[in-house]
């Protein structure tokens, strides 16, 4: 009986054994993916919130022509991204033609760049940087 | 946790391999999901600044139109402006659709589909579609008033 009973412990005990074994082995695996849902959706959100604010934006610079004028509705559009991280570029620039003269039908194009921060970037994972771009037709004029 | 760990012999991989499965059809699915929404964002942003850029044009014409009258004005008796004339002038629809083509296609949109021009109830309407889906904007102009 003793030995039966042994046997039956050291087979429950090795059965418990393997199942931890495999289950720290597919452990990262999971957590890997799980991560990679959360990317996936930060990236959607980030690319749905620059869209958003790449298109106030050039809409403000259309009415307006000017660049302070831009920048300031990035930063408030771009919520919930972190402003300070988004880089803007204005084409053209304020001091360059046509919007330094008559800039009444030509073309701003505002791009927005924002950078994932990567959960694992220590580790030296590539980082993501995503991405919003619009154009609109200068409206203002002198 | 506890009941993956205490399973039998090699159910814990099968378990590990269905939550996996479940994670990559997430991972896809919301991939798939978010695609189809920016598109239309994009495609519905590319709209609004397309049909904007148009109703700007035909502005631009109105307001020179307004302009030359002024100026015969001057010199003789005042003449009427025709708005539903100018705007259905083919060279005036055709510089609008230029307008929002260039800034759909700026806007990674296609080519517009149609447009068409309105006059009416004190305004000059622009519409247009895009991708399927329709737009308009317009400005003030009290010549399009009924008498």
């Amino acid at each position: 009986m003793v030995s039966r009973g042994s046997a039956a412990t050291r087979a429950l005990r090795g059965d418990r054994a393997q199942a931890i074994v495999e289950f720290a082995l597919v452990l990262p695996l999971i957590l890997v993916l799980l991560l990679a849902v959360m990317l996936v959706a930060e990236i959607g959100v980030a690319r749905l919130a620059l869209e958003h604010a790449a298109a106030e934006a050039a809409r403000a610079g259309a009415l307006t022509n000017d660049d302070s004028v831009i920048r300031g509705t990035v930063a408030a559009a771009v919520a919930p991204l972190d402003s300070s991280h988004v880089s803007v570029a204005i084409e053209p620039r304020q001091g360059d033609p046509p919007r330094t003269s008559t800039p009444r039908g030509s073309l701003i194009r505002v791009r927005l760049r924002y950078p994932i921060p990567i959960p694992l970037a220590f580790i030296g994972l590539p980082q993501f940087v995503v991405e919003g771009a619009a154009a609109r037709r200068i409206e203002w004029a002198p | 946790m506890g009941a993956l760990t205490a399973d039998d012999r090699g159910q814990t991989l099968v378990i590990t391999a269905l939550l996996m499965a479940i994670a990559v059809v997430a991972v896809v699915g919301l991939r798939e999901a978010q695609s189809r929404l920016i598109a239309n964002t994009v495609s519905h942003r590319a709209g609004e600044a397309a049909v904007e850029a148009a109703a700007a044009s035909l502005a631009d014409a109105y307001v020179a139109h307004l302009s030359s009258l002024r100026a015969r004005g001057s010199d003789g008796p005042r003449a009427t402006a025709d708005v539903p004339g100018l705007i259905s002038r083919p060279e005036v629809i055709e510089s609008a659709r230029i307008a929002a083509d260039g800034l759909a296609r700026e806007n990674g949109a296609g080519r517009v589909e149609s447009l068409s021009t309105t006059c009416g109830n004190g305004r000059v309407e622009v519409w247009l579609i895009l991708q399927g889906f329709p737009h308009h904007a317009g400005f003030p102009a009290p010549e399009c008033s009924r008498r």
